[in-house]
């Protein structure tokens, strides 16, 4: 059974399937985490971020990557 | 550590977890694969042991056998005598028939909407050999105690022993310093698939024409980098059928963004 949970502009639009009951019959588990949105495009800094994910663009640049610094930061 | 009733502490906070992950000791080792670069890192006691630095070295020289061998770029890579026809699969080496097998499985599962033999110049498994390469990594890296993350061209495999997440964040195109989101994960893989800011197109394979813009980037989470890439991948294929489609997939999370500030995001849950 897969139960997923829409969020449109941090509204729930949409639930599907069984909700979990207490008595333990069906219990939903999140295998993965709901992303959370940040308000506006805040820096890796201010949101703790420990690592980056990114499309691969036909012109990428490495250097100028987020992970970049994030790898610079944690090199020897 | 809890003796009895009564004595356990709460759980920690999202936030708090990652405060408490950026306390770890930490270390990072950066080459250059598959033209790109990879990065291994190492949360926790074992991030400075020289056992450490062996098993990233070993990891990531298994990278550059896994390029040697799969490597459309490189005229005497088994997947190009493979494309040739100088190469027959039986006879192929066992991670060009692994990777073989795995794309059939992808095509199966997302119903023909990533097809590594869709195209022009015959078997192409690109959109599959990074997340699988990724995942490889990882499992190299499995005797390391610790928290680990292979990194290779935006997408990520990671592992937590310590139970604190990764906070992986979603880089905003049109500030590459800068995230639109971020998604706590602890053992699985991210991908992100995306169009360049202007013109290019998302083949369909189904059809051999473009898909619909409907999104300029998803992000998947998934149990494994290379299902994050094959359903990153298969999202921007299927556009508006994308959330409805992903919905079904158990055990993934992500975040798609589309055209007008139009966002969405899902996180698949399992019964227990």
């Amino acid at each position: 059974m897969t139960v997923t949970l829409t969020v449109s502009d941090g509204t729930i639009t949409d639930a599907t399937g069984s909700q979990s009951s207490r008595d333990g019959h069906s219990q939903q588990i999140a295998a993965q985490a709901l992303p959370v949105l940040a308000s506006e495009a805040v820096s890796a800094q201010s949101a703790s971020i420990a690592l980056v994910s990114h499309a691969t663009y036909t012109s990428q640049a490495y250097e100028q990557a987020l992970q970049a610094a994030i790898d610079q930061a944690f090199s020897a | 550590m809890s003796t009895g009733a009564g004595t356990a502490a709460p759980p920690l906070t999202d936030d708090e977890a990652v405060a408490a992950a950026a306390t770890l000791p930490r270390r990072a080792w950066v080459e250059h694969h598959m033209a790109m670069p990879w990065s291994v890192h190492v949360r926790g006691d074992a991030a400075d042991a020289p056992a450490t630095a062996d098993a990233v070295a070993t990891a990531l020289a298994g990278v550059a056998a896994a390029d040697a061998e799969l490597s459309p770029f490189r005229t005497d890579s088994a997947l190009s005598r493979l494309r040739r026809g100088e190469l027959h699969l039986p006879d192929a080496p066992a991670g060009l028939r692994e990777v073989w097998d795995l794309c059939l499985l992808a095509r199966e599962r997302t119903d023909g909407v990533v097809d590594a033999w869709a195209w022009r110049d015959g078997f192409d498994p690109t959109g599959l050999t990074k997340g699988w390469a990724l995942d490889r990594a990882l499992v190299a890296l499995a005797d390391v105690p610790g928290d680990v993350a292979v990194v290779a061209g935006g997408d990520l495999a990671v592992r937590s022993t310590s139970g604190l997440p990764w906070r992986v964040g979603v880089e905003d195109p049109a500030d590459r310093r800068r995230v639109l989101a971020w998604v706590d994960v602890r053992d699985g893989g991210v991908a992100t698939s995306g169009t360049a800011a202007r013109g290019a197109h998302v083949v369909d394979p189904r059809t051999g024409t473009p898909a619909a813009p409907t999104w300029s980037f998803a992000t998947v989470v998934a149990g494994s980098a290379l299902w994050a890439d094959v359903w990153a991948t298969a999202a921007l294929v299927l556009a508006d059928d994308a959330p409805a489609a992903l919905a079904r997939v158990a055990g993934t999370s992500g975040v798609f963004v589309g055209a007008g500030g139009r966002v969405h995001r899902w996180a698949a849950l399992v019964a227990g």
